[in-house]
């Protein structure tokens, strides 16, 4: 006699039978926590799925985080000390401050030696005390865009895409002063990333000033120097007595909008912006290198995106076996194929050599291997790039150049105090 | 004699010993009212009494950059107080507060009173105070900020066409503050209006009646009646405005990050800055206690002011 309870056992052996594949699936298969910069998902989701390709018993759960949140937010997940997110990405200048606050495992013995295949500034960023505790993932790069139209225009002769005819800051200014029309609301130059250290800093540096102390623990004599002043001051009358940059654009993505849509004659920006203004095409335009000041040297911002793994993770081993294939080749090409940022590998630089030879990316290849440099080693870069960009921003608003950077070295020092120890 | 002494007594005792029994912990319905509070208590014990323990114990401990913790007592106060940024955000938070809570409460007592009565497209204008509060504060902080944006914002491209010239707004240190001041009362009134039109609801219309009768204006009637009538919501909605409004952050972390110069410094983005970008858990706790207590002294010394009113009127 069929009874109910006979019923439900033979219902439940039926269930059990086939959950089992899919039991056994989920357990075989390790996830992974990895934080990831928030790009645009056709930026990530092909490198991850390449990865879980390769690496069928390693699934990934990405978390996306936008740039201007990435920060703080990663500051919250580390300093709570759990072993989740097994993988984060790390911007390089954090390299330092994460090691001291262990929330980086060392990578030199899952990556052996042959560390030479990066490239010089990617690598010192990578490394703390001699080890090397993130992976360099992608670089940066800047160049200077152009809008041929504007220039014909206003009568202005275009600077030429070639590193040894690279105009001089006080050469920009004259072009932009020419091509600033407040009745068209067009610009002459705007800035991709106005109130941010990664590319303010090469103004200063351009006129020789070295940005923090050696030791990367003291502002005071280096924020404040005579010559970081003097390069500031050019910056703060680009937008209040020149007028030819407008104040208050700290979003890149209006910066570039600004450019893109004939806005600004002028903008200086990272190469994914080459990828962005390809796209349009009603806009006629050209590239040039970042200018320098005269009588200084030419110095342009670089620095890169690495991969750390949290030294608490639980699933160690395939932590490591995604940094070990991160840090091939074909990973690397296949991320610059995706977002146009400068690889790190010198092979990938050879092996893409067809794309990369347009007039943008020999000026880009051209500048990191001579005139790129990259932001001051410190532990307290966070600290440190927080407050100058408050710095900055008050100097774009008309606050007192020479006041705002003393104010702003003693507050640096003030929290560098933690690291002197 | 002793029978009319002892009659009152009687009756007075007599619901006195009723709610002594109600009270008895072992009374089943006081375990039924036990049982359905439990719920509410438990939440306010974990998620609000718990965390603020949790902040102030905190402040006496500091923290080393390995993420170990030892008791360090009063140093994180010690450090603040030694520190001319605490007291400017500290003279910041409190012009910000002192002006900013009689505002708003000022325009949506304004508010409520005008769509209180009766009318044609009420509740249209109800709607449109009541709107802005129901966009998020990143939102709003967003949006005002491309509004006033000094060269590509509506309203500075409008005071430049009728005149007045371009405003830095948020890009000054003179305009920043009360820049902030107008997009949280623009955003907040609202929120307010409804409590205090509930009030006003709650007001019997007799007493006008009785008022116009004996032929007081529409002033008086404001004065005397309705504003001591609302004594109690206006108490409820200054305090909590006062708690919500010190503990104002997002578009500050959005649109100034506390400057220009300090100028919106305000003591909540200094707590965030402090745990978030200077890796100093103790300094931001000790900030949050300090806000804390402010806040608690502030709305003792708001419900005892309007309590004493209340008192004396009795």
């Amino acid at each position: 006699m069929t009874t109910r309870r006979t019923v439900l056992k033979g219902m439940t052996a039926a269930g059990s039978l086939l959950a089992a594949p899919q039991l056994l699936r989920a357990q075989a298969k390790t996830e992974l926590n990895v934080i990831w910069v928030g790009w645009p998902e056709g930026h990530i989701t092909p490198m991850a799925e390449m990865f879980m390709k390769n690496h069928p018993t390693i699934s990934l759960k990405l978390e996306r985080i936008p740039f201007n949140e990435l920060f703080p937010a990663l500051e919250v997940r580390l300093q709570a000390r759990t072993p989740l997110p097994d993988i984060f990405f790390a911007d390089g200048p954090l390299t330092a401050s994460y090691s001291i606050r262990k929330h980086l495992a060392e990578l030199d013995g899952i990556l052996g030696n042959d560390l030479g295949r990066y490239t010089k500034a990617a690598l010192a960023q990578g490394t703390y005390k001699g080890k090397l505790m993130t992976l360099p993932y992608i670089s940066s790069g800047m160049v200077l865009f152009l809008n041929r139209k504007h220039f014909a225009d206003a009568g202005v002769a275009l600077p030429e895409p070639d590193v040894a005819k690279r105009w001089t800051w006080e050469q920009t200014l004259e072009a932009a002063k020419k091509l600033t029309d407040p009745a068209k609301n067009q610009w002459g130059l705007v800035f991709e990333m106005a109130d941010r250290p990664y590319q303010a800093l090469t103004l200063p540096q351009s006129k020789g000033a070295q940005v923090l102390s050696e030791d990367g623990l003291t502002a005071t004599g280096y924020v404040d120097s005579q010559p970081f002043i003097d390069a500031m001051q050019f910056y703060a009358d680009l937008f209040n007595k020149h007028k030819v940059t407008p104040t208050g654009v700290f979003d890149t993505n209006l910066a570039l909008e600004m450019f893109a849509t004939g806005r600004a004659s002028m903008y200086l920006a990272t190469t994914p912006s080459l990828a962005s203004i390809s796209a349009r095409k009603d806009l006629d335009w050209t590239v040039a290198p970042q200018p320098y000041f005269e009588g200084g040297k030419a110095v342009t911002p670089t620095g890169s995106w690495h991969i750390g793994m949290n030294p608490r993770t639980k699933q160690r081993a395939a932590a490591e076996t995604f940094i070990k294939a991160f840090a091939q080749p074909e990973y690397v090409e296949a991320q610059a194929r995706l977002r146009p940022n400068p690889p790190v590998l010198k092979s990938v630089w050879d092996s893409m050599g067809a794309e990369l030879d347009t007039p943008g990316w020999r000026i880009v290849r051209s500048e990191m291997e001579n005139t790129a440099v990259p932001r001051p080693a410190t532990p307290g870069w966070l600290e440190y790039e927080d407050i100058l960009r408050g710095a900055f921003r008050e100097i774009q608003g008309g606050a007192n150049v020479e006041q705002r950077l003393k104010k702003a070295a003693r507050d640096i020092d003030r929290e560098f105090a933690k690291y002197r120890g | 004699m002793s029978d009319r002494a002892s009659a009152p007594v009687a009756v007075s005792e007599a619901p006195r010993i009723a709610r002594r029994r109600s009270s008895d912990p072992m009374q089943p319905r006081t375990l039924v009212l036990l049982a359905f509070l439990l719920p509410a208590l438990a939440f306010l014990v974990l998620f609000r009494l718990t965390p603020i323990v949790i902040a102030i114990g905190g402040s006496l401990f500091t923290q080393n950059l390995a993420g170990e913790t030892s008791f360090g007592g009063l140093t994180n106060f010690a450090q603040l107080f030694g520190d001319e940024r605490f007291w400017n955000s500290l003279k910041v938070t409190l012009t910000f507060n002192i002006i900013i809570n009689p505002l708003q409460i000022a325009i949506a007592f304004c508010y409520a009173l005008l769509v209180m009565a009766p009318g044609k497209g009420v509740t249209f204008f109800r709607a449109a105070f009541f709107l802005p509060m129901t966009l998020s504060t990143g939102l709003t902080a967003v949006l005002w900020n491309i509004m006033l944006d000094s060269n590509l914002g509506p309203v500075n491209a409008i005071l430049e066409g009728i005149g007045i010239g371009r405003q830095p707004f948020f890009l000054s240190e003179h305009q920043a503050l009360g820049t902030m001041i107008a997009i949280a009362t623009w955003k907040g009134c609202g929120y307010w209006m409804i409590f205090l039109l509930a009030g006003l609801y709650r007001i019997p219309g007799e007493l006008y009646e009785a008022a116009r009768i004996d032929g007081a204006s529409r002033w008086h009637q404001l004065v005397h009646i309705t504003l001591p009538q609302m004594r109690r919501p206006l108490a409820f909605v200054f305090v909590a405005d006062t708690a919500i409004n010190f503990l104002f952050f997002a578009p500050v972390y959005i649109i100034t990050k506390g400057g220009p110069n300090g100028a919106t410094d305000l003591l909540m983005f200094r707590a965030y800055e402090n745990a978030f970008t200077f890796i100093n858990w103790g300094r931001s706790l000790a900030l949050s206690t300090i806000i804390l207590v402010i806040i608690g002294v502030i709305a003792a010394i708001e419900l005892r002011l309007f309590r004493d009113k209340e008192g004396a009127e009795a």
